[in-house]
């Protein structure tokens, strides 16, 4: 089930809004809960039995891990405690990185060992069984999500939950549950225990709902339409391959941003407040400066459970930049396992150590601020043809013909009236006047006076509308 | 609690600062609140209001009858495969939900129109082309698109499938091979490929455009020793040469000229290379035609209904007549089968909207001299075909049984995004069909005749066909304006009643319609009209039940239900009220009535008053002829259910997506039972669910009429891309037990878990007492019959071998035999008797007479025969 679909617009969303409040506050957890397992179970109902899994396992963790908090912190805890205390930590990271591994990156595993080996001219060794594993949607997050919780307790940021169903309620909370933020439990620790329903917070989780749903529908969509026929070509123009990328780019901002701002927008309906995930991310004048604004509760999670763990720039330039490479490289992967998520991360990590080795600088800081903003876009626009190219060659094919070096076949003359129908020029033209020229959702909906939520509503009628005429709608970060 | 961590106190601080404090003013709050809520809910409220006045059910009845098909597999411990039908039945609810919805209905046609007209773009599936052109997306992404035999590409595609069409041509090579059948292989372009002008400027040189692994794939053939005739090379040459359009503008087919071009260039390429025996030759004739149609593309625009951007196109066709001036039709005997697509069916089907006769295979056979059969599946992919040619095999219709060449023709496009899996042809069963068909001829498992009505013809007609032979016929005449329906047999199959309405042919009326009742011969002769004004009971086209082969139950015009004496032509009421859009028919023991919902009532003849009984959920409800069971349509597309009036007890004749019907058939409709309740009739689609445009096709299976369930797999009686629906049976003979020897297994449980039936119970033989018996039917009730059994329920005194739950045995003995009323009535409660005892359905000679069970416990219990008397 999608937020902008049918049957969780009209059916699922005011179904579970109006039992919740119509339940008393003891209940509601329980109720977000199953409802959040059914949404989940939507995709394939097997699923809900690894998330109940997962969430079990870091349940017991965070309680086991988490047991003697109480104590005074001047009374030390034993080396027998820490052992136990290390060794509930351990179980909960091997386990949930476990089945992120083994969902994620099985089939990738097995397909590049039968292919080395078959290089190797060694077909002995390639493996004789043909299993393929589905991935559960959502794993990449509730997993990052749920080993916060545990890591967060051991490092005393958090005390455990006592209530199952409060952690459940974290771990599977419908809003953000599939592609994200990344909520840490320390953000909304004081949530679970205590929250206010006000009708002034859900006007303003309408106003982030109607804007995230408009950007999805209204300029992601569209620009998705044209992405898809620029890179599902088997060649294309520079002109094409330009704008098929310049489209993609809008339609993951857009895609992801629109979900993020739904998430926040249901969010505040149920009484929660969600952290930023995007703040402008195409303003940004450096590939430092970019990595604060896109996907912050990814790359601040990545910092913090992994960039600093492993030393931050605590142990010298050089280990920082590999530091840097390395999270990055593992960023790349977390999204996907393939080989071009793995370059993708690779460039953003080289690029990252070459401005900390300027001193987070970009490397065109000389530049007046559109120049700085523009290269900066302009970098990133190129490293999304490996994020969106089905494989490293086509990726390879598609950056030729942006450069006018691939052969270009007649048939690929076709494509111009694809990609350039009046309809897509206008979407990407409006979706580049709303990332440069608009004010972020969170500083629009901030004031909130009649006209505004007027014009939330025409957004969300609009998008209401086009969401029953389309049939295309993917999601890209489901995928992940 | 307070975070340690100074960057955890920021962010979630951020997050109270940034969202914790809205300006706005406490009204407008309140107003955007409500204002949301309202438009969320306005939407579900009026959909469940629509969908509790839809007959014929809602996506959230279909979704809740999937249960019928999760439960089973829960239990059976199979959690893969309850998950994967709980998977498949929410997607099905969701897709429907989709297609459903009030704000799609409505929003669609006005949003394409403003994006083809003002901003000049087509849709998902619509290029909008320059100069009137309109192009097929798919088909154009494909010759865009990646070579569909590049490694990645076949990688990507998913190990689920096989992707590679290659291996999956070579695969039916082998095994038409293997049943010395040869094959030609004819990929056709699409419009693109050979008028790319609407889209771009490309050199004539160029052309045809193809996607990158085209020329890999022929080659491939090639090397594998298959023949492949392309048409695309021959519909450039023709694209250069002759100044007319090769295509139609505004639908994604080839123009009668290029497709007749490219038939006689198939048979030139066919004489050149397939050695094909003599076989018979036979000169066809051609004419001229005019023809005028809406293309399909402007259909797949879904604009507003008499709001259209494009006008009809025409164009002149060349229809195929035989030798005897009668049209071109298949014939199953020939040695050459094609099977195809739209490209195929296009100028041949009256359906695509641009006239009949004329299609690619009245071509071809035109040019080779020779008869030839045709199986053509609209938009079914390359795998629909081989999946047909396997269900009808295993149906047992064969239709490779003496066939020397196939030809394959399909899509271009589907090299790229068509299902390649590997069909196995059961290639096994298909040679020992052919060997039975060489061997002297067994008797075949039933013999009898349907009829059912079919828009196969353009207009919708009764058609028949026996039950062991192919051929079908159209039974009822050709009239302007008037459609037929509503075929119903008469008790001894001689006779067929149908009403002949002017109606519109492609959807229910609004209110029904009175028309003429007529009756004719299974013949077609002897046609007459019964009545005037007469009408279907409402939401489905059943409006006629047989009392005896003298006497039949109608509605009249005026919404009154009446007896009609066929011989006298004298009618009597049977009812005092007017009924309006639902109207009550009868049943033939003038005990029941039911109208188009099913509200099975109980009706008083002498009285003439129907004791309206509570509607239950479906439609397309009737009788047994025997006045036990009611049976319907209880979601969408099924389950069929029965009700035994009697005890109460609900049965399930079918279930959804039952996977004893072969062929995987998504919707189930019009069910009906033969006059002796030992056959069962349906029609059911494999695709959509539309009564007036779906492929539905119709099915029979021997059932038990005691209990109404099935007896073994259904069999397809048609295969026409047309609509066949509403069909009734009449069963001269029939053998069970051969029947579900060929068409094993034969029960739902078996037919779910692949493995063999349950044991039967077996015989027993005990002293018993008499208790009671079943009510004694009337002359009436059994008089269509020469044979009935009444059960009578028994108490075991001493059980001397066997098994007896609770010390009772329910028994069957002859009510009537051979026409002759036996003496059931002289043995009283407190009999004593020393039975040996078969199970009913173990005993040959009592296979499916029908049996008069009325006592009230325990229908489902097994009921016993006694040889002796």
């Amino acid at each position: 089930m999608v937020f902008s679909s049918h049957l969780f617009v009209y059916y699922f969303l005011p179904g579970v809004l109006g039992v919740y409040y119509l339940l008393p506050g003891k209940v509601r957890h329980l109720w977000l809960t199953l409802s959040s397992y059914v949404f989940y179970g939507w995709a394939n109902p097997a699923f809900m039995g690894l998330m109940l899994l997962s969430t079990v396992i870091d349940y017991v963790a965070g309680l086991k891990i988490g047991s003697r908090q109480e104590r005074p912190p001047e009374v030390l805890l034993s080396e027998r405690e820490i052992r136990r205390r290390k060794a509930w930590l351990a179980a909960s990271v091997t386990s949930n990185l476990s089945l992120l591994f083994f969902f994620k990156y099985f089939n990738l595993g097995v397909d590049t060992w039968t292919a080395v080996v078959g290089a190797l001219g060694l077909p002995g060794l390639q493996p004789d069984f043909t299993l393929r594993v589905a991935l559960p949607l959502g794993i990449s997050f509730y997993t990052f999500q749920s080993m916060s919780y545990a890591i967060d307790v051991y490092r005393g940021h958090a005390r455990p939950l006592k209530s199952f169903v409060d952690f459940a309620c974290f771990v599977s909370m419908f809003p953000q549950l599939v592609a994200g933020p990344i909520i840490r439990f320390s953000e909304v620790a004081d949530q679970l225990r205590s929250r206010t329903h006000t009708f002034e917070k859900f006007a303003r989780g309408v106003a982030f709902f109607s804007l995230g749903l408009a950007k999805k529908v209204l300029l992601a969509n569209p620009c998705g339409f044209v992405a898809d026929a620029a890179f599902d070509a088997a060649s294309r123009g520079p002109l094409e391959a330009w704008m098929g990328a310049l489209a993609y780019a809008f339609q993951i901002y857009f895609d992801f941003s629109g979900y993020s701002d739904m998430a926040i927008g249901l969010g505040l309906m149920f009484g929660f407040m969600f952290p930023k995930n995007f703040d402008s991310p195409y303003f940004a004048e450096s590939i430092t400066d970019f990595w604060r604004r896109w996907h912050i509760s990814l790359s601040t999670w990545l910092r913090d459970y992994l960039y600093l763990p492993l030393g931050g720039n605590r142990k010298g330039p050089r280990r920082t930049y590999v530091n840097l490479l390395v999270v990055m490289l593992l960023g790349g992967l977390w999204h996907g396992a393939s080989w071009n998520f793995l370059v993708w991360g690779g460039l953003h990590g080289a690029w990252l150590a070459l401005e900390r080795a300027l001193g987070k600088r970009g490397l065109y800081s000389f530049l007046p601020r559109p120049g700085r903003i523009l290269l900066t876009f302009t970098g990133v626009l190129l490293t999304w043809v490996f994020f969106r190219a089905p494989d490293l060659p086509g990726a390879g094919r598609y950056l030729a013909d942006m450069v006018g070096l691939g052969g270009r076949a007649p048939e690929a003359a076709l494509l111009g009236v694809v990609m350039f129908t009046p309809y897509a020029l206008i979407s990407l033209a409006v979706a580049g006047l709303v990332t440069w020229l608009a004010p972020q959702t969170w500083d629009w909906s901030r004031r909130l006076p009649l006209p505004r939520a007027a014009m939330a509503f025409v957004c969300l009628s609009l998008a209401l509308v086009m969401m029953a005429s389309q049939g295309y709608n993917p999601f890209i970060y489901f995928i992940f | 609690m307070a975070p340690h961590d100074p960057e955890f106190d920021r962010r979630e601080a951020q997050a109270l600062r940034e969202v914790g404090h809205t300006d706005i003013g406490p009204r407008t709050a309140r107003a955007v609140t409500g204002l949301f809520l309202l438009l969320l809910l306005s939407v579900p409220v009026l959909e469940i209001r629509r969908d509790l006045r839809n007959a014929l059910g809602s996506p959230w009845s279909s979704l809740l009858a999937s249960g019928d098909r999760v439960w089973p597999e829960l239990r059976r411990g199979r959690l893969h495969a309850a998950n994967r039908e709980l998977h498949a039945a929410m997607k099905d609810f969701e897709d429907a939900l989709d297609e459903t919805s009030i704000v799609g209905v409505a929003a669609r046609p006005e949003i394409q129109r403003i994006l083809t007209r003002k901003l000049n773009t087509g849709s998902e599936q619509v290029i909008r082309g320059r100069q009137g052109w309109l192009y097929f997306r798919p088909a154009v992404d494909h010759l865009t698109g990646p070579g569909f035999l590049e490694p990645g590409v076949l990688a990507r595609k998913g190990h689920a499938q096989e992707p590679n069409p290659l291996v999956a041509i070579k695969d039916f090579a082998a095994q038409l091979a293997e049943r010395g059948i040869g094959l030609v292989v004819v990929p056709t372009p699409g419009k693109a490929a050979i008028h790319p002008e609407g889209l771009a400027s490309v050199s004539d040189a160029r052309l045809p455009l193809q996607n990158l692994s085209f020329k890999h794939f022929l080659e491939g053939l090639t090397e594998m020793g298959i023949p492949v005739y392309a048409p695309a090379g021959r519909l450039a040459q023709l694209r250069r040469e002759k100044p007319w359009a090769q295509f139609l503008r505004t639908d994604s087919h080839w123009a009668p000229p290029a497709m007749e071009a490219v038939a006689e260039s198939l048979a030139g390429f066919i004489k050149q290379h397939v050695a094909l025996p003599e076989g018979r030759r036979t000169t066809y004739s051609r004419g001229e035609a005019w023809v005028r149609g809406r293309g399909d593309l402007v259909a797949l625009l879904r604009l507003p209904k008499g709001r259209q951007l494009y006008a009809e196109e025409t164009a002149r066709t060349q229809p195929v007549f035989r030798e005897d001036g009668r049209p071109w039709s298949p014939d199953p005997e020939a040695d050459v089968l094609v099977l195809g697509d739209s490209f195929t069916n296009i100028y041949s089907q009256e359906e695509l909207g641009f006239g009949g006769g004329a299609g690619f295979v009245e071509q071809l056979s035109y040019y080779l001299s020779r008869p030839l059969d045709k199986l053509a599946i609209n938009a079914g992919g390359p795998m629909a075909l081989r999946t047909r040619l396997a269900s009808d095999a295993e149906a047992g219709q064969d239709r490779l049984v003496g066939k020397r060449l196939v030809i394959y023709q399909f899509a271009e496009r589907g090299l790229s995004s068509g299902d390649w899996s590997l069909v196995d042809l059961g290639a096994a069963s298909a040679s020992q069909a052919e060997r039975t068909r060489r061997a002297p001829a067994e008797p075949p498992p039933a013999q009898g005749r349907a009829v059912w009505e079919s828009n196969r013809s353009g207009d919708w007609r009764i058609w028949s066909r026996r039950l062991e032979a192919p051929a079908v016929r159209k039974l009822s005449p050709d009239e302007p304006d008037r459609q037929h329906c509503c075929a119903h047999l008469s008790p001894d199959g001689s006779r067929i009643a149908y009403l002949s309405r002017v109606v519109p042919k492609d959807q229910y009326p609004e209110r029904e319609v009175a028309g003429e009742l007529r009756v004719l011969r299974v013949d077609g002769s002897g046609e007459r009209s019964l009545v005037a004004q007469a009408r279907p009971y409402g939401w489905g086209n059943r409006a006629v039940v047989w009392r005896d082969n003298r006497e039949l139950v109608y509605i009249g015009g005026d919404g009154l239900t009446y007896l009609l004496d066929t011989s006298t032509g004298k009618s009597s009421a049977l009812t005092t009220d007017p009924q309006g859009k639902l109207a009550w028919l009868m049943d033939a023991s003038l005990r029941h009535a039911v109208n188009g919902s099913p509200t099975f009532s109980s009706y008083d003849a002498a009285s003439l008053t129907v004791d309206a009984s509570e509607r239950k959920p479906g439609c397309e409800p009737y009788f047994s002829h025997d006045g036990r069971f009611g049976f319907w349509v209880e979601g969408a597309g099924g389950p069929v259910r029965s009700v035994e009036f009697a005890t109460g007890r609900i049965g399930t004749i079918l279930e959804n997506l039952d996977p004893r019907i072969p062929g995987a058939q998504r919707y189930v409709y019009f069910p009906m039972l033969s006059r002796d309740g030992r056959m069962f009739a349906f029609g059911a689609s494999a695709g959509d669910h539309d009564h007036f445009k779906s492929n539905y096709d119709i099915f029979v299976s021997p059932i038990d009429p005691m209990t109404l369930t099935l007896l073994g797999r259904p069999r397809r009686l048609t295969s026409h891309p047309a609509v066949d629906r509403y069909p009734d049976v009449h069963v001269e003979s029939i053998n069970v037990e051969q029947w579900a020897k060929e068409t094993k297994p034969v029960t739902l449980a078996d037919a779910q878990a692949g493995g063999s039936p349950p044991p039967a119970a077996r015989p027993v033989e005990a002293m018993v007492l008499l208790r009671s018996c079943s009510r004694a039917p009337s002359l009436r009730e059994i008089s269509p019959y020469r044979d009935a059994l009444i059960v009578c329920e028994w108490k075991v005194q001493k059980l001397i071998s066997g098994e007896a739950a609770d010390g009772r045995l329910r028994i069957a003995q002859w009510g009537l035999r051979g026409g002759e009323r036996q003496a059931i009535t002289s043995r009283s409660p407190g009999f004593e008797a020393r039975l040996k005892l078969e199970p009913l359905t173990g005993v040959a000679q009592t296979d499916g007479y029908p049996v008069f069970d009325t006592l009230p416990r325990d229908p489902s219990r097994p009921v016993y025969f006694s040889r002796e008397p």
